[in-house]
């Protein structure tokens, strides 16, 4: 079975004071456009996204993006 | 839709409309057999300033409507895109060169695949180069267009 980035990006903004797309997009540089389609697994970031928005949620990044089988 | 999908859709129907439009009046003509450089010029220019006009008007229009995306800069995802849908264009147009070269060294040959009757070669090669940029531009605009839309 073929494996897949998932991401709890929307959980830890809701935990974060209900964190909004564009506020996440404009912390670590990208559009808000780029923020929807990560959050529903259509576009998988950078690296330095990736740990940008780990470092923003303060969590490590594996608890923010998983790499498992798509169910 | 996002502004830029919408931006690449608009540019995509009036390059789909206008040219699409030409093309007709191309055929057009040449049935009623009044296709001569002269008319062909008329067509093509009226096409040119069409297009411009079109382009600065619609794509003005939606800045205004989407101001706060449309000073957005591009980010990782949207030059991934581009690039990705320039790499298609570039295959395009890289047959597009091989068939202008094919048409230039065999001319015989090339008369049973392209020809403009009334035309001098010089003009139809000019259509086969506007042809193949088009069809680039074209699959260009697609190939991102189904990459925001469906991911990539």
């Amino acid at each position: 079975m073929a494996k897949v980035i998932t991401n709890n990006i929307r959980k830890l903004r809701f935990e974060h004071q209900e964190m909004t797309q564009q506020k996440l997009a404009d912390s670590v540089s990208v559009s808000r456009q780029t923020i929807v389609a990560i959050e529903k697994g259509k576009y998988s970031p950078s690296l330095e996204v990736a740990f940008k928005i780990a470092d923003l949620f303060e969590q490590p990044i594996s608890q923010v993006f998983t790499y498992q089988e798509d169910h | 839709m996002s502004y830029r999908a919408i931006s690449i859709l608009v540019s995509l129907l009036i390059t789909l409309g206008i040219w699409g439009n030409y093309t007709l009046g191309v055929i057009n003509l040449y049935q009623r057999q009044l296709f001569s450089v002269e008319t062909m010029y008329g067509l093509l220019f009226s096409a040119v300033i069409y297009t411009i006009f079109l382009e600065i008007i619609l794509q003005t229009t939606l800045a205004i409507f989407k101001h706060k995306e449309a000073n957005d800069k591009s980010d990782e995802r949207d030059k991934i895109i581009s690039r990705r849908a320039n790499s298609y264009a570039y295959k395009i147009l890289s047959f597009g060169v091989f068939c202008v070269t094919f048409y230039i060294l065999f001319p015989v040959l090339a008369q049973f695949t392209f020809s403009m009757p009334g035309l001098a070669k010089e003009y139809e090669i000019m259509h086969l180069i506007i042809a193949f940029s088009l069809l680039a531009e074209v699959i260009c605009s697609s190939v991102k267009l189904i990459s925001y839309r469906r991911g990539y």
